[in-house]
């Protein structure tokens, strides 16, 4: 006999069809196809120690195996940083039509030479003094090659220390792909990885991320793919979606892997702001968005590549689905040190408080009490999470960017809830169900918008 | 009108170099030397190959390394007349009229 | 060993081919197509002289060459044991030419992903390469070259089961072509494409089928449980880069394929291979420090000499052309 005490309530079960629910148990890693009367058996032999049919035993054995623990709130001092971030410049050479960065002339705080040494020397040190022998820096912007000199001078610096500490240092950045063809081939020398922001061919690229001037960027963006391509560097594609080319991701994933066949393509739906409004571009419609995404996945699949919707990455558990608790540094172009890679105003909009400290003269300055702060953000479960099955990869979400209003689903979770079923449908070798079930509309609508998935409500 | 001289130096023909894990490894094909820099060397050869000036490589690494720029100055000539004696580098003379 | 090129032409149209740009201009510059008869005694005297005991026969499509049987027989008349290696839809007089000689004398490599330059479906057609497989029977290995991140190998377990060829698959990488324009499969796709085939060597060792690798493979490419799993399964696997000279029509050798415009050298067949091999190897040994990687000059595998460091040619392809113009102060340079 089994009871509640020694299975874990973090089972859920997601109705697909008339005859079959989902079953995931994330911290099992274990999903599952049953018809609708063994999930109701299961929830009676596990409540009241009811009898079970001989059927469901591998299911209980698996329920009752030891469990992955949710990842922890961190404490203590900060000596095991995620990542350091550097962001030389909130400026950009771009005019994203959606994006609600500043441009350079409005905000033209570029990082100084000294603060690139300063948090280089403090996070190898850091490094170092843990007795760790790699470590990791991400570049964000705007752009962050928009200015060169501290991203050349960063990367060099890093590289030289490093090699003195016997460290290896792995560099990222998100960038725009907009630089001639020499620097690129230094990126590309020089990184571990690139997420390359293209957001499919040129009329598309063209109309979304123009330059300042207004002038089409997609062939420059493209020159720059293709360096990256040819090159060892780990590249990202990322393509923003609208609501106008949500139909067209199946198209947009096949030119980008028969173009530059990246290790991954990302897509991201297109967060409303000011300027999207203004030039008319809207968000896509989730369930479209979801489709869509799993068509591209198997168009992506058949050329090797993985196709990426952050929020419905099942592979690892996550307390939260940002850098934020997981003590990342992230040095602003003044030297300021937060966790959230953001605009400031953008997290001050939502009340939050995301700085940690300050780069000092002789090192990292950071607030105990702000850093356990942040961390603490992490580990609260936002109403509607707690019951989601997507509670341990996508774990709520960006803490700016979505809060969501309780008994309310928005795009984002329908967009994550919607792809990671598709997920774990196509993990238990069933692409058809899965496809039939996305084509349904009402009875997608069905699964997605319950209000808890849990087998077990929670007290 | 004045003429300070400024030397211009250049890389031979058939000189080609990577960027490895720590190192800059450089062959001449002609002569089949090759070159491992590493540390500092490496790091002004990457600049250099940016086509940073000498003016500019002086300023920023004195910056990064935290050294006068004077000091970085020497640094840097003692490095490059290596390299000329080396090979890697050849030296045309040039009058620019000031 | 060595190469022998007797033909220059072929009528494949391999996206992923390196030998495809130097034998056009070779062409085109007015050198012939074939080997002549007298050139090829030349070839194996020079073969007997250094001792080489594999006489190993390559094109284009070497049995495309009009003598190809006479090839076949004066080669034969050596007692050497003799390597072709083929796209495998031969003709009736090159497939009866293989035949007529004992299975212990020779080998052919077939590609199987050759693809056919014509549209004529019953000459290139899988049937009739079957049916000629079946003809040459042990004489035969298949060959694979993967030159794209997603392939499947599985239809050829079936293929060697059903034609009684040889146990064996013999695996490459599309190497890219120095200053060439065929398709390869470039070094930073290798992990994916090794789980692929560590997944696919499970299969074929339990077929009973042993995987062999040509050059270019590198131990990093497979996980250490992949490596290890593979290493006890198919003991034949290794890492190399390794130059089996080319020789050419007009006497000159070369490193590769797909070095053939940079590294080469004029040979006399008055000459022993170790002196031509020793002058290619030569040529590229300054950067063999290198690797298909940033990371192959610092790597354990290199530095224990397990792993050459990959290819030669994707290594060549990192580097660049040292351009430099720089102006200081003379007053700086001067000591």
């Amino acid at each position: 006999m089994l009871d509640q005490k020694t299975v874990p309530t973090e089972v859920f079960v997601i109705p697909i069809t008339e005859q079959c629910d989902l079953l995931y148990a994330p911290l099992h890693q274990f999903s599952a196809l049953v018809n609708p009367q063994a999930t109701r058996q299961l929830q009676q032999t596990i409540s009241n120690g009811a009898p079970y049919a001989e059927a469901l035993q591998p299911i209980l054995t698996s329920l009752h195996a030891v469990s992955l623990a949710p990842i922890p709130v961190r404490s203590g001092p900060l000596n095991d940083p995620y990542f350091l971030g550097l962001i030389p410049t909130r400026g950009c050479n771009l005019a994203c039509r959606y994006c609600d960065f500043e441009p350079p002339e409005k905000d033209g705080r570029v990082m100084s030479l000294s603060v690139v040494r300063g948090a280089i020397d403090a996070y190898l040190h850091l490094l170092f003094d843990s007795a760790r022998t790699r470590g990791e820096i991400h570049f964000f912007g705007g752009e962050p090659f928009h200015t060169r000199q501290p991203v050349i001078a960063a990367v060099e610096y890093a590289s030289l220390r490093a090699a003195e500490l016997g460290l290896t240092i792995r560099f990222e950045a998100t960038t725009n792909g907009i630089y001639d063809p020499a620097f690129c081939q230094w990126i590309a020398d020089h990184f571990d990885a690139v997420v390359l922001s293209l957001d499919g061919p040129a009329d598309i690229q063209n109309l979304h991320r123009p330059a300042r001037d207004g002038s089409p960027s997609s062939a420059i963006v493209e020159r720059s793919a293709a360096i990256f391509s040819q090159s060892n560097l780990e590249l990202v594609v990322r393509a923003c979606i609208s609501g106008a080319t949500a139909s067209r991701m199946p198209e947009i994933a096949a030119w980008v892997a028969d173009n530059f066949s990246p290790t991954a393509l990302c897509f991201e739906p297109l967060q409303p702001t000011l300027g999207s409004a203004a030039a008319g571009l809207l968000p896509p419609d989730p369930w479209d968005f979801a489709e869509n995404f799993v068509q591209a996945c198997r168009l992506l699949d058949e050329r090797g590549i993985e196709a990426v919707y952050s929020m419905a990455d099942i592979s690892q558990i996550r307390s939260s689905f940002c850098p934020l608790g997981k003590d990342a540094l992230i040095v602003g172009p003044d030297g300021m040190i937060s966790a959230c890679y953001l605009l400031p105003s953008a997290w001050e909009e939502q009340g939050l408080d995301l700085v940690i400290g300050r780069l000092a003269p002789d090192g990292l300055d950071l607030d105990p009490a702000a850093v356990q702060r942040v961390r603490l953000l992490a580990g609260r479960e936002k109403p509607l999470c707690a019951g989601c099955l997507c509670l341990y990869h996508y774990a709520g979400g960006c803490h700016v960017h979505h809060s969501t209003n309780p008994g309310k689903y928005d795009n984002a979770c329908i967009q994550a809830r919607t792809i990671t079923i598709a997920r774990l449908l196509h993990g238990l070798g069933q692409p058809a169900l899965a496809a039939a079930w996305l084509s349904d509309r009402p009875r997608l609508q069905r699964s997605i918008l319950q209000p808890s998935d849990r087998l077990f409500q929670q007290n | 009108m004045s003429t300070h001289p400024f030397i211009t130096l250049t890389c031979p023909a058939g000189i080609h170099w990577v960027w490895d894990s720590g190192q800059v490894i450089i062959v001449d094909e002609g002569t089949q030397n090759t070159w491992h820099l590493r540390g500092f060397d490496a790091l002004a050869w990457d600049y250099l190959m940016l086509g940073t000036s000498f003016h500019d490589l002086v300023t920023i690494l004195s910056a990064l390394m935290d050294l006068p720029p004077q000091e970085m100055e020497t640094r840097l000539a003692d490095c490059l007349r290596n390299w000329q004696i080396g090979g890697l580098l050849q030296q045309k003379e040039e009058a620019v009229h000031g | 060993m060595a190469n022998l090129i007797i033909s220059r032409l072929c009528d494949m149209a391999c996206s992923y081919c390196f030998a495809r740009d130097f034998m056009k201009e070779q062409s085109t510059n007015g050198s012939p197509h074939f080997i002549t008869l007298a050139d090829f005694e030349k070839r194996l005297d020079f073969l007997t002289r250094s001792d080489i005991r594999e006489i190993r026969l390559l094109g284009g499509e070497p049995t495309l060459h009009p003598d190809f049987a006479t090839l076949l027989r004066q080669a034969y008349q050596r007692g050497r044991r003799i390597l072709v290696f083929t796209h495998g839809w031969l003709e009736e007089s090159a497939l009866a030419a293989l035949e007529a000689l004992p299975e212990t004398a020779v080998m052919v490599m077939v590609n199987m992903n050759a693809q056919p330059r014509s549209k004529n479906e019953s000459k290139y057609s899988p049937t009739r390469r079957e049916q000629i497989l079946k003809r040459l029977g042990s004489r035969l290995t298949l060959g694979y070259n993967i030159h794209t991140p997603v392939f499947d190998l599985e239809p050829l377990l079936d293929l060697i089961s059903r034609t009684g060829i040889r146990h064996v698959i013999r695996l490459g990488l599309a190497q890219p072509a120095l200053n060439g324009s065929n398709t390869y499969l470039h070094p930073r796709l290798y992990p994916v494409v090794g789980q692929r085939i560590a997944h696919f060597g499970q299969a074929a060792s339990r077929a009973g089928i042993k995987l062999e690798f040509d050059c270019g493979f590198v131990p990093c490419m497979f996980s250490a449980d992949d490596r290890q799993a593979m290493q006890h399964d198919h003991p034949d696997l290794g890492w190399h880069c390794d130059p089996i000279p080319d020789l050419d029509l007009d006497d000159q050798a070369f490193h590769c394929f797909p070095l053939a415009r940079k590294v080469h050298t004029t040979f006399n067949t008055a000459e022993d291979i170790t002196a031509i091999r020793d002058r290619l190897i030569e040529q590229v040994k300054p950067y063999r420090i290198s690797g298909i990687y940033r990371e192959c000059s610092s790597c354990d595998f290199k530095m224990n000499g397990e792993c050459p460091g990959g290819c030669l040619s994707s290594t060549l392809h990192r580097f660049h052309p040292a351009q430099i113009r720089l102006q200081v102060p003379g007053s700086a340079l001067q000591p």
